[in-house]
């Protein structure tokens, strides 16, 4: 396995406390973190220092046998890690896309989703949350990445726009925005309503016009 | 006035329209559409539709006041590129509303990532309304003659 799979969570040059502090970060994170810091941690040629990490891990206070949260490493996964981590975009998409996931397990999908989020393959995550959702409905982590990512609830709402003079403000905004760089302004029917260098203030300034359509506040760049 | 609402409005492309800047308050004048737009209940806020960006980007400092955190949100192992810098932080959702000037508003319930922020640090990025976010959410046409967005729902 390459090196900088585990670079993420370890270094190499990670002492067996470094790699024990990782474990307990994971520890409280849950039990999916629990087994993915394992699988990089034995997925990385420590040699020694796995050795050291098993017998550290004793001491740690997972209650879980060495079998059960050691799996053994997903080719899968760790193709999509050296895709990821090569900037190899096409072989991780194709990958991805062909990878069958009811094959594997649930942090696998979790951490592709997020090595496409971090490769800016936004669709690509969507697409895998969506399959986490359906092939792992008990799994926390999934289910929210999919209800974050996945899915749309449109509302169309009656507009008063008789009332709403956004018209004005955006003129007021046009003309006079660059006399206020840096700071926040609230413009309401074209006319300035508040300036400060904070948003808080702004919001004390302006009171209920902070939570009214008819007003525009913005930050000047 | 936009000239093709009665028309997208009739064939169910569009629900409602509205006048954009072509640049963010403050900025020199660009190729840019600058938009309305509310997240809950707030005012009406400036946001740039981006669809080179994937998800909603809004000011930290904005976001604490309107009381939306990331307790309920997705939290990638790992940073994401917004604009060429990584950031940690949180992906939630939250109703973001496009403002109409004529027509009817137009709520999604888009995906915003909140960036891990503590209060007092500086943020110099306008807001951004992404792609994967918002935008593929709905209907969405330009008139960059008259600098009108139409919008519809699916």
């Amino acid at each position: 396995m390459n090196s900088m799979h585990a670079s993420f969570l370890v270094g190499s040059d990670s002492t067996t406390d470094m790699v024990l502090k990782t474990i307990d970060k994971a520890l409280s994170i849950g039990k999916d973190m629990i087994l993915f810091a394992s699988y990089c941690i034995t997925g990385q040629p420590f040699g020694e220092k796995i050795q050291n990490f098993e017998g550290g891990l004793e001491n740690t206070s997972c209650s879980r046998p060495r079998e059960m949260i050691l799996p053994s490493v997903t080719n899968a996964l760790s193709e999509l890690e050296l895709y990821a981590h090569g900037e190899r975009i096409e072989d991780f998409i194709s990958l991805s896309k062909n990878i069958n996931w009811s094959e594997q397990p649930p942090y696998a999908l979790s951490r592709a989703i997020d090595l496409a989020l971090a490769l800016d393959l936004s669709s690509l995550a969507v697409g895998l949350a969506q399959r986490g959702e359906t092939l792992f409905p008990d799994n926390v982590r999934l289910q929210k990445a999919a209800k974050v990512l996945c899915g749309s609830n449109i509302q169309r709402t009656q507009t008063t726009t008789s009332g709403r003079q956004l018209h004005d403000s955006r003129k007021w905004l046009q003309d006079y925005a660059g006399q206020y760089k840096g700071k926040w302004v609230a413009v309401q029917s074209g006319e300035l309503l508040g300036v400060a260098d904070t948003l808080k203030e702004v919001q004390r300034t302006i009171g209920a016009s902070f939570h009214s359509r008819d007003t525009v506040i913005t930050k000047i760049l | 006035m936009a000239r093709f609402i009665d028309d997208l409005r009739n064939c169910n492309f569009a629900d409602g329209s509205m006048n954009y800047l072509d640049n963010y308050p403050g900025g020199f004048p660009s190729a840019k559409i600058v938009v309305a737009v509310s997240i809950f209940d707030s005012a009406a806020l400036s946001a740039i539709v981006d669809t080179g960006a994937p998800w909603c980007i809004f000011d930290p400092e904005l976001i604490a006041a309107l009381g939306i955190d990331g307790d309920d949100g997705y939290r990638p192992e790992g940073a994401l590129n917004i604009r060429g810098t990584r950031y940690e932080g949180v992906l939630v959702r939250a109703p973001l509303t496009l403002l109409a000037d004529e027509g009817d508003d137009l709520t999604i319930n888009a995906t915003i990532f909140l960036p891990d922020w503590n209060e007092g640090d500086s943020w110099h990025l306008p807001n951004f309304i992404g792609l994967d976010g918002c935008l593929n959410r709905i209907r969405f046409a330009v008139d960059p003659v008259e600098s009108v967005v139409y919008f519809g729902g699916l």
